[in-house]
């Protein structure tokens, strides 16, 4: 089985902080992607995949198929960057079997009903129901940019919201 | 004649692009032809890519973007764009990448164009202290 060595909420799927910071910082040498949306995409998923850095292979999954090669052999090997989308692709994950027990939330994209609660990462009130019912379910879950930032616990960005 | 005239477009992180383009003033002149959007940090993918594609839609065929990082949301975006639009994309902004590609600014329609403005932004990146130390012992060798 591959060992998580992190795994990531983040709208922007991969891209510069990912690459230059948390693929390193993670000693991750895999980087998984689940987006359904993605696989609706496959000249994006093409961008994507071209873009991993030499000695980083790049797979990119949709819930159900990403959920299946859990169940099967936990990913296989290597150390994973697992990266989701939005938060509904990862309840939906967890409910499919994927337990995940520490969740990264580093950027959730924007829009006009959101609210900037930490750095640049906002919420609406769907998010906020998602992340008690992950927080119920006993996952952990931490707001974090970049590496340099101060990880920040769901109780403390939950006051600001 | 007559046919709309290419343009150069600076994509990067926070908007250093905008310097570049202030350096290549003082040594070239005129950059009419030459713009930068910045990637704002608390711009989503969809902002960045709503803003790129609205001036690359006014762009002249085979205009060309450079990007300051393979990978990155300004190198995404304008690969997701080209999908739709006639445009060039190359990444690693530096500065003679920029020149050389502000001196062939007419000819971005032949593919040689491209390559050379790549071979000319890798030939400027060199280890000049081990470089001056090779030719000194050379020299002393000799």
């Amino acid at each position: 089985m591959a060992t998580i060595a992190l795994c990531r909420v983040d709208s922007r799927l991969i891209h510069g902080q990912v690459l230059t910071k948390w693929l390193g910082q993670s000693d991750a040498n895999r980087i998984i992607v689940m987006s359904d949306m993605l696989m609706q995409d496959p000249f994006m998923k093409n961008i994507y995949i071209m873009a991993a850095p030499p000695g980083a292979e790049i797979d990119c999954y949709g819930i159900d198929e990403g959920c299946e090669h859990w169940k099967n052999n936990q990913f296989g090997k290597g150390n994973v960057l697992i990266l989701f989308g939005d938060l509904k692709s990862l309840l939906a994950a967890w409910e499919k079997g994927f337990e995940i027990k520490k969740v990264q939330i580093g950027g959730l994209g924007g829009g006009p009903k959101r609210k900037a609660v930490f750095q640049n990462i906002t919420l609406d009130d769907h998010d906020v129901e998602i992340l008690k019912e992950l927080a119920a379910k006993e996952v952990e879950i931490f707001f974090q940019t970049i590496p340099e930032d101060t990880p920040q616990t769901l109780s403390q960005i939950l006051k600001k919201y | 004649m007559g046919s709309p005239k290419a343009e150069i477009l600076i994509l990067t992180h926070g908007g250093w692009g905008e310097k570049p383009i202030d350096s290549l003033k003082m040594i070239w002149g005129s950059t009419d032809r030459v713009s930068e959007i910045p990637l704002i940090a608390h711009y989503t993918f969809d902002d960045y890519f709503e803003k790129v594609k609205g001036k690359v839609a006014q762009m002249a065929e085979h205009s060309l973007i450079i990007t300051d990082l393979f990978g990155g949301t300004t190198s995404n975006v304008s690969a997701k764009l080209s999908q739709d639009y006639n445009i060039q994309v190359i990444s690693g902004l530096n500065a003679p990448m920029l020149l050389e590609a502000m001196m062939s600014i007419d000819t971005l329609d032949d593919p040689q164009t491209l390559q050379r403005i790549i071979a000319v932004s890798q030939q400027g990146c060199k280890d000049i202290v081990g470089e001056i130390r090779a030719s000194l012992k050379n020299s002393s060798v000799g």
